[in-house]
């Protein structure tokens, strides 16, 4: 029966009085690289595997992260009548961040969409070249988050091909660390994969509530 | 074994090398051998022969992790 509170008649999915909080760790990989899930049980592809051709990069130290979407939306206007319905579509998915750990520049050249790094242990130096950016070069992203150390619990998300888009700023400010900023890692429709997982694909391990 | 080069008598001695790659994700890597100080180069993952006594130590060398990150090596033995 409905409650005084107002809650309504029939069945009900519950809300779980789990919180999440801090950022989740972020690491991308050559997109031609294949997940470690290629795909995994239930047919969801994810997870990245690390080797010496395509080694997997990590976003260190990150401040203000955000995931979001971008999405074109056109209403379906009667002129006599109003608005009776938007059609949408998914343009892309999205993590905006900053960085405050800007070594290795082997990890920033990817990030600043620079030239591969030349590492030269003979003169102490590591070297990149900020030039044309190579439009061919995607990413899978990986971005997990434990939120119970103790139980294991954690999610994840997966986003299949994506890319550096916005101009980066090195901010270096007086008495206070240095930052990238304007980092978006813009994840694309990748149509090697089901129509319903395209963009990207999250989950969740809880072994106590699942 | 003994070769000839040349006139001289030159003695070749069995080097023992290992199969090393970069794992540093860098477009190019060079390191100078920590005994022979021969200079390797390696270009992306490509696998090269080194002398087994600079490998050792080279094998042991690791990129300390930031914000709670493990340790990445710089190199990856190639069986």
């Amino acid at each position: 029966m409905g409650l005084i509170t107002g809650s309504p008649y029939g069945t009900i999915t519950a809300s779980e009085d789990i919180y999440l909080s801090d950022a989740p760790y972020i690491y991308f990989q050559d997109a031609t690289a294949s997940p470690f899930f290629n795909p995994d049980s239930d047919g969801y592809y994810w997870q990245l595997s690390g080797t010496a051709t395509y080694p997997v990069y990590e976003l260190a130290c990150v401040e203000g992260v955000t995931f979001t979407e971008g999405r074109t939306l056109n209403d379906v206007q009667c002129d006599n009548i109003g608005v009776k319905d938007t059609v949408q579509t998914r343009d892309y998915v999205e993590f905006q961040t900053t960085i405050k750990s800007l070594f290795p520049y082997t990890t920033l050249s990817r990030i600043l969409a620079a030239s591969p790094a030349t590492v030269n242990a003979s003169q102490n130096t590591e070297k990149i070249g900020i030039g044309k950016i190579n439009n061919n070069q995607f990413w899978h992203v990986y971005a997990p988050k434990v939120y119970d150390e103790d139980a294991g619990d954690y999610i994840a998300i997966h986003v299949h091909k994506a890319k550096f888009v916005n101009s980066w700023t090195i901010e270096m400010p007086y008495a206070n660390q240095w930052s990238v900023t304007g980092l978006a890692l813009r994840g694309f429709a990748d149509t090697t994969k089901p129509t319903t997982q395209q963009f990207a694909v999250k989950v969740r391990h809880d072994p106590s509530v699942l | 074994m003994e070769i000839r080069s040349g006139s001289r008598r030159v003695r070749e001695q069995n080097v023992e090398t290992v199969r090393l790659r970069s794992m540093l994700g860098a477009g190019k890597v060079i390191y100078p051998g920590p005994v022979t100080g021969k200079i390797y180069e390696f270009i992306r993952a490509e696998i090269l022969e080194v002398n087994k006594d600079d490998a050792d130590i080279m094998l042991q060398r690791v990129r300390k992790g930031c914000c709670g990150g493990s340790s990445s090596p710089y190199f990856d033995l190639v069986l």
